[in-house]
């Protein structure tokens, strides 16, 4: 399955946006145990997973790529400028183990991967809003830094944001079009994030494991070729998968 | 421990290999109820963890995962999802849902209101609409909450699908996704945003007496609505909303099981931004201009009933304490021996807006009327239209009224409601159209008292309605309505000229369906016309923060607004006559009943606003009807402006006058207004719509202005159908609450089979406190790894 995004977000708050959004995907497809917290951003809280480090750090260092790659290296800062992250969902393909193994052995093809889902993120990054860079460039600056380890309901921004609060009426005619338009895209993204993830259920494969990630999953500036198709094959497994444990159960 | 959960539970099926498939059976059933209990539980833990205000803002911070060893919380490991267990939620109240018996389990409802019992005596909350106007939504002493938003999660037995065999491990799959959607959605609805803020504001004494309160309901049993501003219940009111309603819904993907169905929606109030107002200062003036000027106690009078009284406000533009305020503040600042007065006023210049638009409304007329209208006549036309203006106003709000979804058991009300809206229809019809009538007198004067009955008029109020034995009973309250008229009048009096003897006029006529406190009240009125207008120029001016001005002096500043009101007018003018271009083509084209776009349409704040005039002083349903046409860039409604035929005449007659009207209208053209306004125009445009079948019915029984007639009307499904498009029949009845104490709240009991009942005998994980290890999960993932 292939889901497509479509962000815009001011220069200032792309990364924090790009951020919020992705941590929302892998927040439903991090389907093992896992201890959720939330960040906050443009006064808007997404979801994220307590406890991996090292995904939170890919995840800031494909934005940082991206960035470089295609916000900052080329052209005049006045353009709008776009971007994509891809992120792909792998499952191992049993479906040979299991053909070829049984009972007693394992198969040596069982590692292959086969990817079952793609989220594709196309960034539209507005120019910097000049009257207004400066203080929104702070305020993302601001969060950003309390991202790092930011467990619980982000200490560090909601004072931030409850001010901004205060003054919403104010502050929506304050803030610059570009930012407006960029807090509403990241809010539509997110819901959009979650209205998939809660109304595409059955292409995921089983999982099969308890780590938080049963899935491995890549991370890339590169739009991958041709999604094969997982979907059906995915039930059917699961399916074949019960009636082999059922069998086994007998 | 999982792995010798899962290995006793391998141990025990080598015995039963031979036993019977209902052994199987049996045990899939036990475990899937365990997991529907876990899923009832969990859902009441995701959300409260969004929804429960820490008793301070750092236990919250300080109540995260990281210490749970520490503090000797448990942690709820079910589905993946690991949350700390809330205290807040007694077993007790969770009883209901911890049955092993799945054919009792009632759905449950999850409710979030808003707490007001702290709010002191001089605190009013309002509820700040997108463009920053407070609309007024109890204070204390009124209602104790308003629900922000409810839950239902249910365990909906008549539909039942899949295979029984291992859909366990795709059901849990399917439940790990739905408390992550619910998780991160829950932290994207306001209510989470209004959480913030109250956090944040806790300590300051910004918004430290309200709070957030959650129950869990019982959704089988009806839900009491007494006190509290029920869900369904918009507080700004329908027609101001940019949306189509005050409240959205959303409902999660159900996941089905061989046993039934597991659901999850939701509906929730689009507006969070709460804020306290404190309205101690506009008391004080009002005691102090009630012992210092008579005139200035009469016109108090007024205010203050609309001030004391209604203890809900929602339905009303006006901003209680504002608008009083207002009121209070400039007639006595003459009285202003105190000073308080010039004070309050420049801080409350902002929420003044409200009640300002309106003022200005009312008072721009006149010079319209000059404009367009012949001139003897101006100042009668003038002083109708404001009438009607306020009635159509209050009108709009019973929009609101109509608008609001109400289920099904609340149907009486929107009956009462609805005849309501339609006398007012055509009651303006007949004061417009026909000033001999006397029908339209006491329609006018219908909309006269309902000013002062607006006070004890909720939206709701039925009690009223017996008072006025017709409809007029339960119009929404106009709490600034008098005000109006008081500013009306003045100015026609003394711009008009001719304005004087249409008062007088008027009062007599009041005096037939009114009482005599009204009657008095704009005599009174009337005879004080200098006054008068120096009070209404007042308000046009202070809503520009000016100082204020003193009931006895005139001239000078008062000249000043009304410079600027000239100036206006020839800008003004220009568009009236368009409109009134534009009117009369429709009226040639009314039959086509194609909405010709008349080019007003989304053009410009100041047009918009206009058109907001008129369609809130929308005298006749064909007017209406024609707006709703013009206006409405979508031909959906159409329909009812065609079959508007038999008003045309009064219309083509008519289009004059109102145009006036809608010419001199706002003089001072700040954004916000023109916007709120221009929402407003939209969401009339659809009551009158919706309330169209029923203006006609007013028009054919026009002789007994009954409720009676109207009825029909409120039956029309089509009117509450649209306004919930997005529920379904079963989540409206659940979410459904209404102000009445009685409604009763009926989800779908769904016809549960006892033929699925499942003897539970065995026992099903007794984890009294939902502690347990996710050992299912653990155990089919096991399982399958095998």
């Amino acid at each position: 399955m292939e889901f497509v995004l479509n962000l815009t977000a001011e220069r200032s708050v792309v990364r924090e946006s790009l951020k919020g959004v992705i941590w929302t995907i892998f927040f439903h497809r991090l389907f093992g145990p896992i201890t959720p917290v939330t960040n906050e951003f443009l006064n808007i809280t997404y979801p994220m997973a307590a406890d991996l480090p090292d995904l939170d750090s890919q995840i800031d260092d494909k934005i940082n790529q991206l960035i470089r790659r295609s916000f900052d290296s080329n052209g005049s800062t006045k353009t709008a400028k776009t971007g994509h992250i891809a992120i792909q969902f792998l499952d191992k393909n049993k479906s040979k183990s299991k053909k070829k193994t049984g009972w007693f052995a394992k198969a040596e093809d069982s590692e292959e991967l086969k990817v079952w889902e793609i989220w594709i993120i196309q960034v539209q990054c507005l120019p910097l809003d000049e009257p207004q860079s400066g203080a929104q460039e702070s305020n993302s600056n601001n969060n950003s830094s309390g991202n790092a380890n930011n467990s619980g309901n982000g200490n560090s921004s909601t004072s931030h944001t409850g001010t901004n609060n205060n003054n919403n009426n104010h502050n929506n005619n304050s803030l610059s079009p570009s930012i407006q338009i960029s807090i509403s895209s990241f809010e539509e993204n997110l819901t959009r994030v979650i209205d998939i993830a809660d109304s595409h259920k059955n292409h995921i494969p089983p999982i099969m494991t308890l780590e938080s990630s049963p899935f491995p999953y890549v991370i890339s500036l590169h739009l991958p070729e041709k999604v094969k198709e997982y979907k059906g094959e995915g039930n059917e497994e699961e399916e074949s998968w019960g009636k082999y444990i059922k069998k086994m159960l007998d | 421990m999982t792995d010798y959960q899962y290995k006793s539970q391998q141990e025990h099926y080598p015995e039963r290999s031979s036993a019977l498939a209902d052994s199987y059976v049996h045990k899939q059933n036990t475990k899937l109820t365990q997991v529907i209990q876990q899923c009832f539980s969990k859902a009441v833990k995701v959300v409260l963890q969004a929804r429960t205000l820490p008793d301070n803002a750092t236990a919250l911070l300080n109540s995260t995962l990281a210490d749970d060893s520490a503090s000797g919380n448990k942690i709820n490991r079910w589905f993946n999802l690991h949350i700390q267990n809330t205290q807040d939620v007694s077993k007790d109240e969770l009883k209901l849902w911890k049955s092993n018996n799945l054919t009792t389990m009632p759905p449950m409802i999850i409710e979030t209101y808003l707490d007001l019992r702290q709010l002191t005596q001089s605190q009013t909350v309002v509820l700040n609409d997108e463009n920053g106007n407070p609309w007024t939504v109890a204070k204390s002493g009124g209602k104790k909450e308003v629900v922000l938003e409810r839950w239902l999660v249910e365990f909906d037995q008549s539909e039942v699908s899949g295979s029984i065999v291992d859909e366990l491990p795709l059901i849990y799959k399917q439940a790990i996704i739905l408390f992550r959607t619910i998780y991160a959605f829950a932290r994207l609805m306001p209510t989470f945003k209004l959480r913030k803020r109250l956090m944040v504001n806790k300590s300051s004494s910004k918004l430290n007496k309200i709070s957030l309160g959650n129950k869990i309901l019982d959704g089988k049993k009806p839900i009491s609505s007494k006190g509290r501003i029920g869900l369904s219940k918009s507080i700004i009111p329908t027609q101001m909303l940019t949306t189509e309603s005050h409240m959205s819904s959303k409902q999660f993907e159900p996941i089905q099981t061989s046993m039934g169905t597991l659901k999850v929606s939701i509906a929730y109030r689009n507006h969070n931004d709460f804020c306290i107002h404190d309205n101690e200062e506009v008391l004080s003036t009002h005691f102090i201009s009630m012992d210092s000027t008579p005139i200035g106690a009469s016109v108090h009078k007024a205010n203050n009933t609309s001030m004391s009284v209604s203890p809900c406000s929602s339905g009303h533009p006006a901003l209680r304490e504002a608008s009083p305020s207002k009121r209070a503040a400039s007639p006595t600042s003459g009285g202003a021996s105190t000073g308080i007065p010039s004070v309050i006023a420049g801080s409350i210049s902002k929420p003044s807006f409200q009640p300002f638009k309106i003022g200005s409304i009312s008072n721009s007329p006149p010079q319209g009327s000059h404009n367009v209208s012949s001139g003897s006549y101006g100042g009668s036309v003038e002083r109708k239209i404001s009438i009607t203006s306020n009635k159509s106003t209050s009108n709009a709000s019973l929009a609101a009224v109509l608008r609001n979804p109400r289920g099904s058991s609340s149907s009486t009300h929107t009956t009462s409601n609805i005849p309501i809206a339609n006398s007012g229809n055509s009651g303006h019809n007949t004061n417009i159209y026909n000033m001999s009538f006397p029908r339209s007198i006491s329609s006018s004067h219908g909309s006269n008292m309902q000013h002062d009955d607006s006070v004890f008029s909720n939206p709701d109020s039925t009690t009223n309605t017996p008072k006025f034995s017709t409809s007029f009973g339960s119009r929404a309250s106009r709490r600034f309505s008098n005000t109006s008229i008081r500013q009306s009048t003045p100015v026609a009096s003394t711009l008009a000229g001719t304005g004087r003897s249409v008062n007088s006029s008027i009062a007599p006529l009041s005096g037939l369906y009114i009482d005599d406190d009204i009657s008095d009240f704009v005599r009174m009125i009337d005879s004080k016309g200098d006054l008068r207008f120096s009070s209404s120029l007042n308000t046009s001016g202070s809503a520009e923060s000016k100082p204020l001005l003193t009931y006895n002096q005139p001239p000078p500043p008062g000249s000043d607004a009304l410079n600027r009101f000239q100036m206006l007018k020839s800008q003004h003018q220009q568009l009236g006559e368009s409109v009134s271009a534009s009117l009369i083509l429709h009226h040639n084209q009314l039959g086509s009943g194609s909405g010709s776009g008349i080019g007003i349409t989304g053009s410009r704040n100041s047009s918009s606003s206009r058109k907001s005039s008129h369609s809130m002083r929308s005298p006749s349903p064909s007017m209406s009807g024609l707006y709703e046409n013009s206006h409405t860039r979508v031909g959906e409604r159409a329909v009812a402006s065609t079959t508007h035929t038999q008003t045309v005449p009064a219309n083509s007659s008519s289009a004059t006058e109102t145009t006036t009207s809608a010419t001199t209208i706002t003089p001072d053209n700040r954004g916000s207004i023109a916007y709120s306004n221009t929402s407003f125009l939209r969401s009339t445009n659809k009551l009158l719509a919706t309330a169209y079948t029923s203006t006609t019915n007013a028009h054919a029984t026009i002789d007994s202005i009954n409720v009676s007639g109207v009825s029909g009307l409120a039956t029309s499904p089509s009117m509450y159908q649209r306004t919930r498009e997005a529920a379904t029949i079963h989540y409206e009845n659940v979410f459904e609450d209404d102000d009445d104490d009685d409604d009763v709240l009926r989800p779908k009991s769904s016809d549960r089979s006892e033929s699925k009942a499942i003897g539970t005998s065995r026992d099903v994980a007794p984890d009294s406190d939902f502690d347990d290890d996710d050992l299912l999960f653990t155990m089919s993932d096991m399982n399958m790894k095998n």
